[in-house]
């Protein structure tokens, strides 16, 4: 199968690392952000990883099932993880997967993330 | 009587066809009426069943129409391939079951999203699945 490249931006916002991308998601994708996203980890000191999928139109479970993947491994390395910005849309589609989302911690907006993890820091 | 007021078509023979799928899949939607929420569960479920085209028959197609009936508007998604076909279909359509490594909703999840689901499949022929969603 193809690879499909995807657009993303990391940055370091509030002690956090958030972790943007933009537009249609693919699994290749995934993996090559996730492992830019471990680099940065590796090499700051952040007390937070937040993905913001705000601009992510479609996201299926397989799909989903990466991002959760990404988030693991960074509260392995010891930061604390957050998805925010999931549109209400893939949130009743996601419903319907059967994941476990007991583990994970989710906000509306990036804004919401960064206060509730510099609040859960204070 | 049926009748088709629009129709989209798209093969897909890797990753980039699938995602050019799912986006004008989305814009049809919207643009035939359905809100946000239904808009991104058909788009989920072309996701999921054009997913398994790639993976388990290389090459197929989507097409969506757009249809009224008996004063009901509602899409009708066809996804076709000519691979090995579903040789347990029951299995596949219980929760959990995958045979290619999966992560996905599965055929299962699929059914939930839409109003109507009908998985066509014979082995070594190919398999069909039609799933509509009512406006």
């Amino acid at each position: 199968m193809q690879g499909h490249e995807i657009n993303f931006t990391i940055r370091i916002s509030s002690h956090c690392l958030v972790i943007t991308p933009q537009g249609s998601l693919s699994l290749a994708g995934i993996d090559a952000m996730c492992q830019s996203a471990l680099d940065q980890l590796a090499q700051e000191t952040v007390q937070g990883m937040i993905l913001d999928l705000a601009g992510v139109p479609i996201i299926d479970g397989a799909e989903f099932q990466a991002l959760l993947k990404l988030l693991s491994m960074g509260t392995l390395m010891g930061a604390k993880q957050m998805m925010v910005g999931i549109h209400a849309g893939i949130a009743s589609a996601l419903v319907e997967t059967q994941i476990d989302f007991s583990g994970i911690s989710f906000a509306h907006t990036l804004d919401d993330a960064l206060n509730l993890n510099m609040n859960l820091n204070q | 009587m049926i009748q088709h007021v629009d129709t989209m078509g798209q093969f897909i023979a890797n990753e980039a066809h699938q995602k050019l799928a799912l986006l004008k899949t989305r814009t049809f939607c919207l643009q035939a009426g359905f809100d946000l929420v239904d808009s991104s569960k058909i788009t989920t479920a072309a996701s999921e069943l054009t997913r398994n085209v790639l993976k388990y028959a290389g090459t197929g197609q989507l097409q969506l129409v757009l249809y009224a009936q008996q004063g009901k508007t509602g899409i009708q998604m066809r996804v076709s391939d000519r691979g090995p076909g579903i040789s347990n279909i029951q299995g596949a359509m219980a929760d959990n079951y995958s045979s290619g490594g999966s992560l996905g909703l599965g055929l299962p999840g699929v059914e939930r999203l839409m109003d109507y689901f009908c998985l066509e499949s014979e082995p070594g022929k190919g398999t069909t699945v039609t799933v509509r969603k009512y406006l």
